[in-house]
């Protein structure tokens, strides 16, 4: 479990993203940085635990998925967002905004091939 | 302790600490930063942005200081000869440059170009709103300086995606895996 570099980063997205959702809980600035409903607290803590769950059993497929639901979910966030205000997971910009860095995260973590290499990174 | 070879000049005192604990704290000053911009998209509404907003509100009266309040000549005419005659087009820009600023910072990935971005954007929010009527100017400049710190130390190193995938980019010799190693 846990035992290459992709697996950790995909497990700590994955918790990042969970606790993410702390950041719509109080009820103003400067603690609340996002904006959630219900069905968008839902859906955080669904996409958090694929790929958390992609990093534990080092199933990068998994983790693309978890990345291509967050994707969708800024998608929909913006476009209903931008067309009447409100929308579905209750989300503003921000929430778009936070989205889209899991997404890109987890994008890039899943879909490199997990093997051994080299440890040169310091250049 | 390495060879003598690897002792950089001055001595090993000269060298940056690469602790645990000092990696997290960089790590906390980059989604700190991510934060930043982050929470910044959430009143950047499309699809108008607040276009000719009566009274203005929104970005359209941030780019509006940057004309009445202005810091800059060059930039007063070009807010008012450029970007306020393309205003929507203006904020799709705002809107993209900075989501993607929060995204990126916030898994650090490509941390060094995003570092970089984030300067230049510092700069422009600086030419429209410095001196706007109860802005604290030191919050521009910390935040510039923000970024810089986050460029000089190539953040992402510190448990960001670039630390994961770098050794993979060093690997190839492909020109996108290059043009990663050098952007992270």
């Amino acid at each position: 479990m846990l035992q290459t570099p992709l697996s950790r980063a995909a497990f700590g997205l994955g918790a990042g993203a969970a606790a993410s959702v702390l950041l719509s809980l109080a009820s103003g600035p400067p603690l609340r940085l996002i904006s959630l409903n219900g069905i968008g607290v839902l859906i955080m803590i669904v996409l958090a635990a694929l790929a958390m769950l992609g990093g534990l059993i080092g199933l990068r497929l998994l983790v693309a998925l978890a990345g291509l639901g967050f994707l969708a979910a800024a998608a929909l966030v913006v476009v209903q967002w931008a067309a009447r205000g409100t929308n579905t997971l209750g989300g503003t910009g921000a929430t778009m905004t936070l989205m889209l860095g899991f997404a890109i995260g987890l994008l890039a973590v899943g879909s490199v091939r997990d093997r051994p290499v080299e440890n040169n990174s310091a250049r | 302790m390495g060879a003598a070879s690897d002792v950089p000049a001055g001595g090993p005192t000269n060298v940056l600490p690469a602790s645990r604990s000092s990696r997290v704290m960089l790590a906390v000053v980059r989604v700190t930063v991510a934060l930043l911009w982050i929470e910044n998209t959430s009143w950047k509404r499309p699809p108008t942005f607040a276009h000719l907003s009566d009274p203005p509100s929104g970005l359209y009266l941030w780019t509006l200081n940057g004309v009445r309040h202005e810091v800059f000549a060059p930039w007063a005419w070009f807010v008012e000869n450029v970007v306020l005659p393309n205003f929507v087009l203006f904020g799709w820009l705002v809107l993209i440059v900075e989501a993607s600023l929060g995204a990126f910072l916030l898994v650090g990935l490509a941390t060094r170009f995003f570092a970089l971005v984030g300067m230049v954007q510092t700069v422009a929010i600086m030419f429209s709103v410095l001196n706007a009527p109860h802005e604290w100017f030191w919050a521009y400049f910390l935040m510039f300086v923000a970024h810089l710190a986050l460029l000089a130390t190539a953040a992402g190193r510190a448990y960001g995606v670039d630390a994961v995938l770098r050794p993979r980019w060093t690997q190839r010799s492909t020109a996108p895996s290059r043009l990663l190693l050098t952007v992270s």
